[in-house]
């Protein structure tokens, strides 16, 4: 059970981002998603029947997404005669309705305990018609699976397999996502093309979005099964960057206010959920359900989305500035004077309290993130991994590694070291990788490790050294180390991760050709992998152009945050962009390694 | 019984006798010698099953002169009808029909008729069972209904041949056929010159109409008569060009075609037809429409391109005239004329041109080339012309040459189908599954690829595994689907064979599976779970099989190595889980089981398995200086770290720090640091240990002043260690409690 019954309540009352100032019109994905999500409830498409009563179960990975993503607040409420909302696990909830419906990605992993879920719930309850819903897209082998193989059309009464089509999620104003937590390893473990298509859908629902959908265009996606991608004008451009062309970035410690919360706490659908009162001081809302804590992180929080894409060591300062702008804020009461000067005070006063507030909030997660960047063991991590990208005392960075499997340290974070070195040097030498292999074999278990190297190597995150790196190159051509930083102030994307810069952004910055220097399309030279560009001869004036950032395969918060600073360098250099990120999944280190990993790293 | 490729199809029967036989649809009608009928027809089961019965006196010792067959489907009953005629000793002799019922007790009925002319020498039934026409001996064609009850004689054949054919034309004309030769060796009296007068001909006649006309009302206005040298094309001749060229016609269309001639002859006489023929427009718009509809009739290019000039001459003078009807059969006259051609072998008349057009005549026009013409020809002849039109289907035209046993023209053909989607389905459909693979692939539509992928497992079974894992996307896809489904399984078998370190891999994925179980369980409950002993010998079995396929690796020697040890590891875990009564053993890896023991206060056990299992003395240093950290040993580990002696331990010191700043033992940790001997090292452990005054005294004692400048940038902001700082810089050597221990 993910959630009891009485808590249901809880899901209602969320804090999606408003999505009040999106360029391209996002809202109406999310607007579409929810209507076609109503309509299913009120039962036009589920239940002709008087009895509308329902059970909904679903898929654990999916219900975060749902509960955050603003798509079903309105739709799972007792209006709709929604008994309950449970998560599909082994452990069957028998709370009786006429409709069991499940929502569930099309993975065949996951059919049989559904298959167990529904013909044990209907042998108990009764006669109850069952609804399957594949998130976004049903697969024939999901229901062949199900059809064949578990024969379920022949032990229940009653089942309908359909799709709910849910793609990309907006999170928020610029960053739209799939919300699939397991596309890197889908694509790159597994080969699964399916994650594909639905990305190739959702690029059509984005044009759509984007404009009136001309019956022109719908026309052609129905007749034609290939077909070459219009951009509306607004839309200057799409870049559609996979996550294999840099698989480094990830897996390096994100150093910017929202990397950080990631990093230590983890963000799920725009959401967090701090292992600490974040709740201090006495004029702050308390939380009204003590169990449902969770922080949103979008641009609705001013707070936040002034500190979000900053350096985390600036962060402090900037809270200090601002509580002091409050201070002084209401300190300006005492000189009120008449009645216009009231007015004028008490206008500005709930932002004043909203802003005091966020501040306090900011300030304890600012407060507790700082105890693990000011701890020597994350500035030695650090240090570690600038050595990494700089190729520098190679021996040492060994070293640490290996006193980091001897202390012991959790797998993960062992791991993404690893693999760093194995990404920057195209591989570990054949000496070294038996020795690391060997010694994590002891300390963290034998078949664990094996399984590990194996899945790693698969996706070419952790491979024996075969050819010469090509990262010095790039590094060079791409200008991926800084030498000179102003965290504070920065003039470049280096800042997100202290002196390293994303690959990724620099192909967004030389794909523009935005990065004001000749050696843009040097770079893109330099970069491994088949290219191909669509490009829209349409010029809108006036208006500022949009620019499209397509990730597969999923992005960090870092990344956005610099592609962020990238539309602020351009504006401020009178060539304004508005860049909207769209991905399969906001991912880090730990989700991607996680997602890779055959075997539970948490227990 | 064959089929159309020469198999048997089933057993053969017996007749003996055999006299005559005709078809009946779905099997055979025999008249044997013996006076007996028979029928041999397919049951649903396919097996053929004969009735016989005896034929009545009056069909006598001679064979029949005719039978004829109505078909169950078409007869009354519902049962297989055959008639017969006996053969008759002298013309004038009055003929008589038996009917043979072939229902479960075949029964033979003399209907009892008494038919002059002599014997029937040619019967016919008509296409609908309705009627039946029949020829006697004399000449004498008569009509009747298929039970007899209403016979009538129409008329003589005024000739001694006997028609060699007599068959329906529909179901409302009857036609009977005499072929040349048959006057020649029947009439061999007739002088030479009168055999160049006689042809084959060919009588049509309506039975209800008994005028003698060809006014037949067919489904196309010809047919054809196969000699096997010529084709013979008869065509109905339209009323336009009756109109127009029948001897004295005053129909508008003769009087433009004469007016042409004259025209042509410059004769005035054009000018008085034309200034008649534009006096009633409307006659002259019906005058050139004749000439259209004749055009079409036509079968001469020549006679064609005149009738249209005629046409066209008309229409000069009437400016009314919409020229539609003449474009579109110029166009269909072309049409035509193509497909006249040798190559392609489709005389088709006008009329049954415009019954068919459209889907049907292409069909026509495709069957003709997919059967006939050569491969490459055929295939770029379709592509070529399919290219210009959309929506028009591969899928049905390759289907198509596939029944007809083309399969390499089936595949040119679906190589060019644009549409994924149906092109893979075509190519299972004609069962070229490989080439199917392929294209969905090409396609990456997962949807696709896997309609390709359960079509070859469940047609091929295991066979279908060395061609679906020849390719990364379709080996994926296999595996998820064999491990998604149990009774798929099998076909892994077939994998594994060639790929070994697959099936070690999953194994070991079983063995995580059982790990993960048992940890999930282990941390729900207080002690041991009930259960430890089961997934222990589960987890070995998962090993033990893991190592057996790894042996199988090509490159599997550490893998194997370390597996064994694996095993030997859950072997020593069981032990000390039950001696020692800890649960924790039980999902520990190499280091911590090590660590446990020595917890348990068994280093012994755990020194001598370090050995064995080839742990580094670093590996070992750090496990002992953990465990001995978690059981509060504090003096212990200064022992570990060689206080007191000159011997270095085998992991550096800022470890020790570490763990001991871990555990609180901030004083004792700082012992650790002057050994240490990198400054910025020794700064960091400094702060570790909080002690700010011992960074600030170290940086002065060694005279390192940047780094002293550093520190109290770091110290900035903390009003107590600025102050430690101060001191430790102020601080007099001597006074360090800890300078003197180390040197």
């Amino acid at each position: 059970l993910y959630w009891k019954k009485e808590r249901r309540s809880c899901l209602y009352r969320t804090h999606m981002a408003s999505l009040s100032h999106d360029v391209i019109k996002l809202s109406s994905l999310r607007d579409t998603a929810r209507k076609e999500m109503n309509q299913l409830m009120e039962g036009n498409s589920i239940v002709t029947g008087a009895d509308r009563s329902k059970v909904i179960v679903i898929e654990p990975a999916l219900v975060d997404v749902f509960k955050y993503s603003g798509i079903t607040s309105d739709a799972f409420k007792k209006e709709n005669q929604v008994k309950g909302i449970f998560s599909l696990c082994p452990d069957v909830e028998f709370t009786p309705a006429k409709n069991l419906v499940f929502f569930l990605r099309p993975n065949p992993s996951l059919l049989r305990v559904l298959t167990a879920y529904a013909t044990t719930y209907c042998q108990k309850v009764g006669k109850t018609s069952v609804f399957i819903y594949f998130v976004p897209k049903k697969t024939m082998m999901a229901e062949h699976i199900l059809e064949t193989e578990y024969r379920l059309s022949e032990r229940l009464s009653h089942v309908t397999i359909s799709e709910f089509d849910m793609d990309l999620v907006p999170l928020d104003d610029d960053v739209i996502s799939m919300e699939l937590g397991d596309s890197f390893s889908s694509l790159y473990l597994h080969g699964d093309l399916s994650p594909l298509h639905w990305i190739a859908k959702s690029i059509i629902k984005l044009q759509q979005c984007d404009s009136d959908p001309s019956p022109r265009f719908v026309e052609k996606v129905l007749s034609q099964p290939i077909f070459v991608l219009e951009l509306t004008p607004e839309v200057e451009a799409m870049y559609v960057v996979d996550r294999g062309t840099d698989l480094l970035t990830p897996l390096l410690t994100q150093l910017t206010y929202e990397g950080l919360i990631e990093e230590l706490y983890g963000i799920a659908t725009g959401h967090f959920d701090p292992p600490f009162e974040v709740a201090a001081g006495g004029d702050v809302k308390p939380v009204a359900d003590p169990r449902d804590r969770k922080i949103p992180l979008n641009g609705n929080d001013r707070m936040f989305s002034d500190i979000r894409d900053k350096n985390f060591s600036t962060v402090g300062s900037i809270l200090y500035q601002k509580s002091v702008w409050v201070k002084q804020s209401y300190e300006r009461r005492k000189e009120v004077q008449g009645l216009k000067d009231l007015k004028e005070f008490m206008k500005g006063l709930p932002e004043m309290q909203e802003f005091h507030r966020l501040i306090g909030v900011h300030t304890n997660i600012a407060t507790q993130i700082g105890k693990t960047t000011q701890s020597a063991d994350f500035r030695k991590r650090i240090s570690m991994e600038q050595k990494i990208i700089q190729q520098d005392d190679e021996r040492e960075v060994l070293d640490y590694v290996e006193t980091l499997i001897n202390r012991h340290e959790p797998f993960l974070s062992v791991m993404r070291m690893i693999c760093m070195m194995s990404v920057v040097n195209n591989g570990l030498k054949p000496k070294v990788f038996d020795q690391l292999k060997e010694s994590l074999m002891l300390s963290y278990g034998i078949p664990q490790v094996i399984a590990a190297f194996h899945n790693l190597g698969r996706c070419g995150l952790l491979i024996r050294n075969e050819s010469r790196s090509v990262f010095p190159l790039l590094r060079k051509t791409a200008r991926l180390w800084a030498e000179e930083l102003q965290e504070a102030n920065p003039t470049d994307m280096a800042y997100a991760y202290s002196g390293y810069t994303p690959l990724l952004s620099r192909i967004v910055e030389a794909m523009g050709g935005l990065s004001g220097l000749f050696n843009d399309n040097d770079v893109l030279e330099t970069i491994p992998g088949d290219k191909a560009e669509i490009r829209n001869d349409a010029e809108v004036p006036g208006s500022t152009r949009v620019i499209i950032v397509y990730v597969i395969g999923g992005i960090t918060n870092a990344e956005i945050s610099t592609i962020r600073f990238l539309e602020n360098k351009l504006a401020s250099l009178g060539e304004p962009r508005h860049f909207v990120v769209a991905t399969t999944n906001v991912t880090s280190g730990s989700k991607m390694l996680e997602s890779i990993l055959p075997f539970d790293c948490k227990l | 019984f064959y089929d159309y490729r020469g198999r048997t199809i089933a057993t053969s029967q017996h007749i003996q006798n055999p006299l005559m036989c005709c078809s009946t649809g779905n099997g055979v009608a025999v008249v044997m010698a013996n006076g007996r009928a028979a029928s041999l027809e397919c049951e649903e089961s396919g097996e053929y099953r004969a009735r016989v019965c005896d034929l009545p006196r009056v069909v006598g010792s001679l064979p029949p002169s005719c039978v004829a067959c109505v078909t169950a489907q078409l007869s009354d009953t519902g049962y297989t009808h055959l008639l017969l005629t006996p053969t008759l000793s002298s013309i004038a002799d009055d003929g008589t029909v038996v009917q043979v019922t072939f229902h479960s007790k075949p029964r033979a009925v003399d209907l009892a008729k008494r038919i002059a002319g002599g014997s029937v020498v040619r019967m016919s039934v008509s296409p609908d069972a309705t009627n039946v026409a029949f020829i006697t001996e004399d000449g004498s064609v008569y009509i009747s209904d298929v039970a007899f009850k209403a016979i009538s004689l129409l008329f003589n054949t005024e000739t001694e041949a006997i028609p060699a054919q007599l068959f329906w034309c529909g179901n409302a004309a009857v036609a009977y056929l005499h072929l040349a030769q048959q006057f020649t060796t029947a009439s061999p009296s007739a002088g030479d010159d009168d055999d160049d007068d006689i042809e084959t001909t060919l009588t049509i006649f309506d039975p209800w109409n008994r005028d003698h006309c060809f006014s037949m009302e067919l489904a196309t206005d010809v047919f054809g008569v196969v000699e096997c040298d010529v084709y013979q094309f008869l065509q109905v001749v339209p009323q336009e060009a009756h109109r127009m060229f029948q001897l004295g016609s005053t129909a508008p269309s003769a009087q433009l075609l004469s007016a042409f001639d004259e025209y042509a002859l410059e004769s005035a006489t054009s000018v008085r037809l034309i200034r008649a023929l534009t006096e009633d427009p409307e006659g002259l718009m019906v005058a050139i429409d004749d000439c259209v509809t004749s055009a079409g009739f036509e079968f001469d290019s020549k006679q064609q391109q005149r009738l249209l000039r005629v046409a066209s001459f008309g229409k000069s003078f009437c400016g009314t005239y919409d020229t539609e009807s003449f474009v579109g059969m110029s166009r269909r006259l072309r049409v035509l004329h193509a497909v006249r051609k040798p190559h392609v072998g489709m005389a088709t008349s006008m009329q049954q041109f415009l019954t068919l057009e459209g889907d049907r005549f292409v069909q026509r026009l495709l069957t003709e080339v997919i059967s006939n013409w050569p491969m490459q020809f055929a295939g770029t002849a379709i592509i070529d012309k399919f290219r210009h039109y959309s929506g028009l289907s591969y899928r049905k035209v390759a289907q198509l040459a596939h029944e007809r046993k083309r399969t390499r023209l089936a595949r040119m053909l679906l190589e060019a189908e644009p549409h994924a989607s149906s092109q893979v389905e075509a190519l299972l459909d004609i069962k070229e599954v490989d080439a199917a693979l392929k294209k969905a692939i090409e396609s990456s539509d997962p949807d696709l690829i896997f309609a390709v992928l359960a079509y070859m497992t469940g047609h091929r079974g295991a066979s279908a595994v060395e061609s679906l894992s020849s390719n990364s996307v379709s080996r994926s896809m296999l595996l998820e689907y064999c491990l998604a489904c149990d009774s798929r399984r099998s076909l892994l078998a077939e994998y594994y064979r060639d790929h070994p370190e697959y099936n070690t891999h999953l194994a070991i994925l079983q063995y995580l599976d059982e790990h993960d179980r048992f940890t999930r369980q282990l941390q729900k409950s207080i002690g041991s779970p009930p259960m430890w002993r089961t997934y222990q010998e589960r987890k070995m079995t998962s090993i033990q099989g893991a190592e057996l396929h790894a042996k199988d690796e090509h490159d599997g020697v550490l893998k194997e190595r370390l597996l064994r040890l694996q095993s030997e590891l859950i072997d020593e875990q069981t032990k000390h889980a039950e001696d020692l009564n800890d649960s924790k053993f039980l999902n520990a890896s190499v280091t911590e089981t090590l660590r446990l023991l020595w917890i348990h206060n068994r280093g012994d056990r755990a020194e001598a398995l370090a050995k064995r299992w080839k742990v580094t003395e670093k590996a070992l240093c750090w496990i002992k200086l953990r465990a001995l950290a978690q059981l509060s040993d504090w003096p212990a580990i200064d022992k570990l770290a060689g206080k007191g002696t000159k011997v270095k331990p085998p992991i550096s010191y800022d470890g020790f720090v570490h763990t001991l700043v871990s555990h609180g033992r901030l004083e004792q940790a700082k012992e650790y640091i002057p050994k240490v001997s990198n400054i910025e090292e020794r700064m960091e452990l400094y702060l570790v240990c909080d002690d700010w005054f011992g960074a600030a005294m170290d940086c002065r004692k060694t005279g390192e002043l940047g780094i002293l400048e550093q520190l109290r940038e770091r110290a900035k902001g903390n009003a107590r260690a600025m102050e430690q700082v101060d001191r430790g810089t102020a601080a007099k050597m001597e006074t360090s409690p800890f300078a003197s221990l180390f040197r």
